[in-house]
């Protein structure tokens, strides 16, 4: 057979990037590189929890709390005045309020993809970046959160949304594709964040175990639940995780799509369309993996990840922006063409206004952040280069957000009658509350970086080499004898015991 | 006391009554290198019979279940309960609070109200899936995540294993078989000797 | 211990070339589909004529290139993420897309329907087309006998379209006013609409679309087969290194040509009707029907002796898990289209849903009952039950289960393919012999031309790179 077991010599580039990014079919390149052993990836990882952060991470918190705070006095600011000092108006009911919640809740996607859909394509790669991309996507989902709470005009009533039994006998309304977003979105948080803590555990159990400081053990072992590293427990936590990943799939899926149907359901050309629920979830995706990039680009650098962050992680990432990005291309085109094949007058004016009407500067942004920018990573120098990478993941970053701006904004700006159309021109408020959004993201994730284990020890160690038995050949080609429903009959000397 | 096996936990209490004066060894604790020697340690265990033992990883082990003789756990089925119960809740809760008039017993204004909205039947299912769905898959991972925890037997924060300093690598990068002291073969010097055979880094007796 | 070795050396010995009867049963089944196409052609002209026939016919091809064409897919996407499991039933998936040049030949008739001028699949087709009426939804109305009277039709409808539609449409129905258009006898009326987009929907253009499309997926396909079999011999790695990077920009313009082969094909059959998602729901469904054909055709050359060690449970678990998954896509999107078109219920769009019986209005009912009940039928048998069957670990790894529920969707494919074409031929619940016969005849030359395409090769690559890597494969 053709295969080889060595593997063929990496050049180091960037200064000290082992460039793992070679194309050979005989063999799959490894994924954490710099002959790391187990012990290396705990004290590389378990130093940036445990020890005194960095000076820049005071520098960037505090700029992080500074933003916050404007996002704080802005929203006082707001419950004091109203929803009237938004730039919102008639025809513009929705404005950056959506814009935010749509561009922040789309960012959220690619936690989830990362870690259920890659590891339902057993795609191992992912486990280097999986914990930190969970974690955007939940202080993603908050960010989101906060603006249909703060749209509502009074927040204090917010309960009204979900179904709780109260002295006015009144129900939610759930043919109303709104309140399937309190849903989506709702769950989407809670299993998110459930995802998120089940696979840190046994991590938090690597903190406790290394730390020496009493305060740090006694909370990391609160939270780490008494974990063992029990193979029984070890077993119920595979399968538990497994079900997480195949139901997290359709959720994340269901999440954008019920997004889009807040827009979809509706009679308004240039928000009723079809295939938005699929290429909502794909500009998600899009947009998370920027998101991902954008963040994971400079804490490889600073904390020193770059053995377990590699360049063929980055690549990897590059090749899903690409294709998401591609597949959203698709939908922008679809949408063009059959708005010219409806012959619908409605239909046709919405797309032409889009282009050439009242707000173009916004079309033209997405089109040349969303489309055009990426459309570089075709080249494998492109990705491999950082500085590209971090480039184009801006300009998608930025994108995504037009996208939404040129389908709520532009969209509602121009509907069926001559006589009710309108501008929209953002407030200060808007502004700041949009600026204020990525203060209280970095905030959460500053301090996720600083506190928790930003990388996903035990599941970078099961995808080592070490880590298969029989580990004299390819680690991937060798696998074990595991077969979970033969395992009586493989080991007929054995008593099978039942785990439960 | 209860010992380092999360499989079969008993409260200090039973064990005291039940078998008399407390044990002097929890549990004998071997530790390894890597996985092929826990691997060959665990189909030796396996094979000598016992019952109540554990190996402990950093990571999850592949092959380990069969080594071990684990057999599937019905975590699965549980899910699907807890799916089931989402989807007919989320079935039901929709319909009675938008489409019925059913009153609640005790409660007068607790019932559901119909309405007319948008030129859509009071009863619209496609209008409801969604919300549906989403309770469907909620009601499953809650199911997942504290099924696991509670079949693991999670939180449990004492482990005689912990007072042990070599454990602690446990989440690091070494492996260990324990034998729990109330395996019906336990037997300290024979499960001494046995470990012994099998090239351990150390081997060390965990008291209570 | 290490089973991945005994799996590969067990492999080695596998039979892998299909024996010489293998070209007579290619033969059989070839001869019996036309057979059964040309059965499904007479019994037509005694019950609809050729229009029948055409309808008939789109069926059984919407179902056959969904499959083929879904092999070409999976062979893109295959070595587009550089998959390691499935190199062991790869050769299936390639003898799938091997057949797209013949789907190319078969779409002849589509073709010269379409250059008959009598407009019997597609109406914008017509040479002479019966004047703009306001689209279909008057027709709808009319022929079920609610909602406004004829009073609609005519001038109502026409200045309904006049301020109502699109502009071109405006002129295109005026200017067939003034030329004192006549309609040829029995002409299907077309909308002002439809004439706005004959531009785009003419039979010439139209052609050259067609031909385009499968001279692009014939050679893209070729082009795969030819180097994956050609790896055979040479055993050079560097092929699947050069496809993994050829896949990239291919499965790019596959998957928007066949999206648009979806528009012209299937969603023109009603011209006026658009929804952005169609060409993913015909994707959806086709991939769905691809990895069901696959389970089957693995099960059999299995069970004649072939393939013993080369395909294992852990394989047919990893297609169980892509049928479960598209099952479940393709209902995803299909509610989509469907909750979309429901929700804003606008009439331009929602009346494709009533032609198909999605209504609850008692006399659009009467008509349209049966469709309604296969709606429900699709609802249930293409959705819920096979989302329910393929949910456990258990069923997806045991032959005899994942084989009866690859046959049900396989099944269900095809009434998915008949409620896409049918309700175009006439405001009514039509379904019968010649549709049965045009689809198991298509099937016939189909599945015959696969197997023809099987004895072209080993029945596995022999010496793809990625090999013992499928061949020791286990799932978690």
């Amino acid at each position: 057979m053709a295969t080889i077991t060595t593997i063929p010599h990496m050049p180091v580039r960037n200064g000290d990037d082992i460039d793992n990014t070679f194309d050979d079919a005989r063999i799959r390149a490894p994924l954490i590189v710099g002959g790391k052993g187990f012990a290396d990836v705990t004290r590389v990882v378990t130093r940036i929890a445990l020890e005194e952060p960095p000076g820049w991470w005071y520098l960037a918190f505090a700029g992080a709390l500074g933003l916050l705070s404007l996002m704080g006095i802005t929203i006082g600011y707001l419950m004091l005045a109203g929803v009237g000092v938004w730039g919102n108006n008639q025809p513009v009911a929705w404005a950056f309020d959506i814009v935010n919640f749509v561009f922040w809740v789309g960012i959220g996607h690619a936690g989830t993809l990362i870690s259920a859909i890659l590891f339902l394509f057993r795609q191992n790669w992912r486990t280097s970046i999986n914990r930190f991309a969970e974690a955007m996507t939940i202080f993603a989902v908050i960010c989101a959160a906060t603006f249909p709470g703060i749209h509502v005009g009074r927040p204090w009533l917010a309960y009204w949304l979900f179904p709780i039994p109260n002295q006015m006998a009144m129900w939610p309304q759930f043919r109303s594709p709104l309140l399937w977003d309190v849903f989506a979105v709702g769950t989407y948080f809670t299993v998110s964040l459930l995802f998120w803590y089940v696979g840190m555990i046994p991590d938090l159990a690597t903190l406790r175990d290394k730390s020496k400081n009493r305060i740090q053990q006694i909370l990391y072992g609160i939270f780490s639940l008494g974990w063992t590293g029990s193979c029984r427990a070890w077993h119920r936590y595979e399968r538990a995780y497994l079900l997480l990943a195949a139901l997290s799939t359709p959720l994340v899926l269901s999440v954008h799509s019920v997004v889009s149907f807040d827009f979809a359901t509706s009679q308004l050309p240039g928000w009723h369309t079809t295939i938005f629920p699929p290429y909502f979830v794909a500009g998600a995706v899009f947009g998370g993996f920027a998101m991902v990039l954008t963040l994971a680009i400079p804490c490889r650098a600073l904390f020193g990840l770059k053995d377990i962050i590699t360049l063929r992680h980055i690549d990897n990432m590059n090749k899903v922006m690409l294709a998401t990005g591609l597949i959203v291309a698709y939908a922008y085109s679809v949408e063009f063409f059959t708005a010219w094949y409806s012959q619908h007058y409605y239909e046709q004016f919405a797309f032409q206004n889009r282009v050439f009407g009242a707000a173009p500067w916004a079309f033209w942004c997405m089109f040349i952040c969303n489309v055009f920018a990426p459309q570089i990573l075709w080249f494998k120098w492109a990705r491999n280069s950082l500085v590209i990478t971090f480039i184009v993941a801006n300009f998608v970053n930025a994108g995504m957000w037009f996208e939404r701006y040129v389908i709520i904004v532009t969209s509602l700006q121009r509907d069926f009658l001559s006589s009710s159309w309108g501008m929209f021109k953002p407030s200060w408020v808007d502004l700041a509350l949009l600026a204020g959004s990525f203060g209280l993201f970095f905030t959460l994730f500053l301090l996720f970086i600083k506190f928790l284990p930003i990388i996903a020890m035990a599941e970078v160690k099961s995808i080592m080499p070490q880590a298969h038995a029989h580990g004299h050949g390819d680690p991937d080609l060798d696998r074990t004898d595991y077969r979970p429903d033969e395992t009586a009959h493989d080991h007929p000397g054995g008593k099978a015991h039942p785990a439960v | 006391m209860s010992t380092a096996i999360a499989e079969h936990p008993t409260s200090h209490a039973s064990v005291t009554e039940d078998a008399g004066p407390l044990p002097q060894v929890a549990a004998v604790m071997a530790e390894f290198e890597n996985v092929d020697d826990v691997m060959h340690a665990a189909r030796t265990v396996r094979d000598a019979g016992f019952t109540r033992w554990d190996v402990h990883s950093p990571f999850p082990i592949h092959g380990i279940d069969g080594a071990m003789g684990i057999k599937m756990t019905v975590l699965p089925w549980l899910v699907l309960c807890g799916g089931l119960t989402g989807l007919l809740g989320g079935l039901a809760l929709t319909w009675w609070t938008n489409a019925s008039k059913i009153p609640t017993p005790f409660m007068a204004n607790l019932q559901g109200y119909q309405f007319l909205i948008s030129g859509k039947p009071v009863w619209s299912l496609a209008a409801n899936i969604p919300v549906m769905f989403e309770t469907t898959v909620l009601l499953s991972a809650l199911t997942a995540v504290f099924g696991m925890l509670i079949l693991n037997r999670l939180p449990m924060h004492y482990n005689p294993l912990f007072k042990s300093e070599r454990f602690h690598r446990v989440t690091d990068d070494r492996f260990f078989v324990v034998i729990d002291s109330r395996d019906p073969k336990f037997n300290e010097s024979e499960v001494t000797s046995m470990l012994q055979k099998l090239n351990p880094l150390s081997l060390e007796k965990v008291e209570d | 211990m290490a089973h991945g070795h005994h799996q590969h050396h067990a492999a080695e010995k596998d039979l892998l070339q299909l024996s010489g009867k293998a070209n007579g049963l290619a033969t059989v089944l070839l001869i019996v589909g036309i057979v059964a196409v040309l059965a499904s052609l007479g019994v037509s002209m005694s019950s609809g004529g050729l229009k029948r026939f055409y309808h008939a016919y789109m069926t059984g091809y919407a179902y056959v290139f969904s499959i083929a064409f879904g092999g070409l897919f999976m062979l893109l996407i295959h070595y587009l993420v550089r998959a390691g499991w499935s190199v062991a039933v790869r050769r299936i998936p390639e003898a799938l897309a091997g057949t797209i040049p013949i789907m190319g030949l078969l779409a002849i008739p589509l073709v010269v329907c379409a250059w008959s001028g009598k407009g019997d699949v597609y109406p914008w087709a017509q040479a002479k087309p019966a004047h703009p009426t306001g689209s279909w939804v008057h027709t709808i109305e009319e022929s079920t006998a609610v909602g406004p009277k004829s009073a609609h039709h005519g001038e109502a409808a026409d200045s309904h379209s006049d301020d109502y539609h699109a502009k071109p449409a405006h002129s295109a129905a005026h200017g067939s006013h003034d030329d004192g258009h006549a309609a040829a006898p029995g002409a299907k009326p077309v909308s002002a609409l439809t004439m706005g987009k004959m531009v785009w929907l003419n039979p010439a253009f139209w052609t050259g679309r067609i031909i385009f499309y499968f001279v692009f997926f014939s050679l893209v396909a070729l082009y795969f087969i030819r180097k994956s079999r050609g790896q055979d011999t040479t055993g050079d790695h560097t092929v699947t290194e050069r496809l993994n990077l050829a896949a990239a920009p291919l499965t790019l313009l596959t998957f928007v040509l066949f999206t648009f082969a979806a528009f012209d094909l299937f969603m023109s059959l009603d011209p006026d009707w658009y929804s952005t998602i169609f060409g993913i729901y015909y994707f959806a469904g086709s991939i769905d029907a691809m990895v069901a054909t696959t389970i089957i055709i693995a099960a059999v050359l299995q069970r004649a002796g072939y393939l013993q060690h080369s395909i294992s449970k852990e394989h047919y678990h990893d297609l169980g898990k892509w049928l479960f998954a598209f099952t479940f896509f393709w209902g995803y999107i299909a509610f989509s289209q469907y909750m979309l078109i429901w929700y804003a219920n606008i009439p331009e769009t929602t009346y494709w849903f009533a032609k198909r019986g999605a209504t609850t209005n008692p006399q659009q009912m009467q008509l349209l009952g049966g469709w309604t009940v296969w709606t429900l039928a699709l609802l249930f048998g293409r959705l819920l039950i096979p989302f329910a069957g393929l949910l456990s670990r258990h069923v997806k790894r045991n032959n005899a289960s994942l084989i009866f529920w690859a046959v049900w969707i396989l099944v269900f494919h095809a009434v998915d393919m008949v409620w896409v074409v049918m309700p175009e031929y006439e405001l009514g619940f039509t379904f019968g012999l010649p549709e049965v016969a045009s689809l198991l005849g298509l099937i016939g030359i189909f599945t015959g031309s696969v197997v023809w395409r099987l004895t072209r090769s080993p029945l596995r690559p022999v010496k793809d790179p990625r090999l013992p890597e499928s061949l020791a494969f286990q799932n978690i």
